[in-house]
């Protein structure tokens, strides 16, 4: 990202104390975070007109699960990047989300573990103060 | 042949809320020409419930999309597509080339045993859900196929 427009991420995850753990940090990147507790908020979320600059979701949330919500957002013919965060990384799940085009992220994961994901996903430049915890 | 941007940017909408479907018996159709591999991939999607119809050439996929199980009212009469790249008749792109100029709705899954980066750009740039370069775990093909489909 250049210039002064922030990114724009997309975060979906069902547990809401997850959800304020991720907006906390997520907060250092000074990217515009819209929220989805839902499969199905997310899915409304991604359909809009807004420019994604990337989705972060947890895999497993009330129906429509976050696989699901990376199959049908490809269908469609988005191609923001999809970061999938799941507690239970079994082989096929990790390729399945290879071959649809989504990154991984097992938890429990650091903060810094986090934010590099997503500075590599959105090219958003390297903060100066790695790790720090708030 | 690709639509412009601003017609692709709401399609996405309607194609994303369009997916959202009711709970009826899922169905696939299967486009692969290598009878052995048809009949392992058909009796494994059966066997998870699924109602699954079997193409065994690039014809038939035509005619089958030609005759309207494309075509969608409240639901898609197809709810996933599972197509070999290369089979006589057309190619699974271009299938699905032209399947996208009107519906971005169907997913669809590839599967080459010639995979180039070319052809995978090719296949996410016409909104294929996967591309699996053969020889792939059935596991695998199943965990989107199920990902998919699975209500």
């Amino acid at each position: 990202m250049i210039g002064s427009t922030r990114p724009r991420i997309l975060l979906a995850e069902d547990d809401h104390e997850m959800r304020a753990w991720l907006r906390l940090v997520l907060r250092r990147l000074h990217a515009e975070v819209v929220e989805a507790a839902s499969g199905t908020e997310l899915l409304e979320l991604v359909a809009g007109n807004e420019p994604i600059d990337l989705v972060i979701t947890d895999v497993r949330m009330p129906a429509p699960s976050g696989l699901q919500v990376v199959c049908m957002a490809r269908t469609a013919g988005l191609r923001a990047p999809f970061l999938v965060v799941s507690a239970f990384p079994d082989r096929a799940l990790r390729t399945s989300l290879r071959q649809v085009g989504a990154e991984f992220l097992a938890k429990p994961f650091e903060a810094s573990e986090l934010l590099a994901a997503v500075r590599r996903l959105t090219s958003i430049a390297p903060a100066p103060d790695a790790g720090l915890v708030p | 042949m690709s639509t412009s941007s601003a017609s692709h940017a709401t399609s996405i909408g309607h194609g994303l809320l369009a997916q959202i479907s009711e709970g009826q018996p899922r169905r696939v159709l299967l486009a692969e020409d290598d009878h052995e591999m048809r009949r392992m991939l058909a009796d494994r999607m059966r066997r998870a419930g699924l109602e699954v119809i079997e193409a065994r050439d690039g014809k038939m996929l035509l005619e089958f999309a030609s005759a309207q199980l494309f075509h969608h009212t409240h639901h898609a009469a197809i709810d996933l597509v599972v197509s070999d790249v290369r089979m006589p008749g057309c190619s699974g792109l271009e299938v699905l080339a032209d399947l996208r100029r009107t519906d971005w709705t169907i997913p669809v899954v590839l599967v080459t045993g010639f995979g180039d980066r070319e052809l995978h750009a090719e296949a996410r740039r016409l909104g294929a859900v996967a591309v699996f370069d053969k020889p792939f775990e059935l596991d695998d093909l199943m965990t989107i196929v199920l990902g998919v489909v699975a209500p």
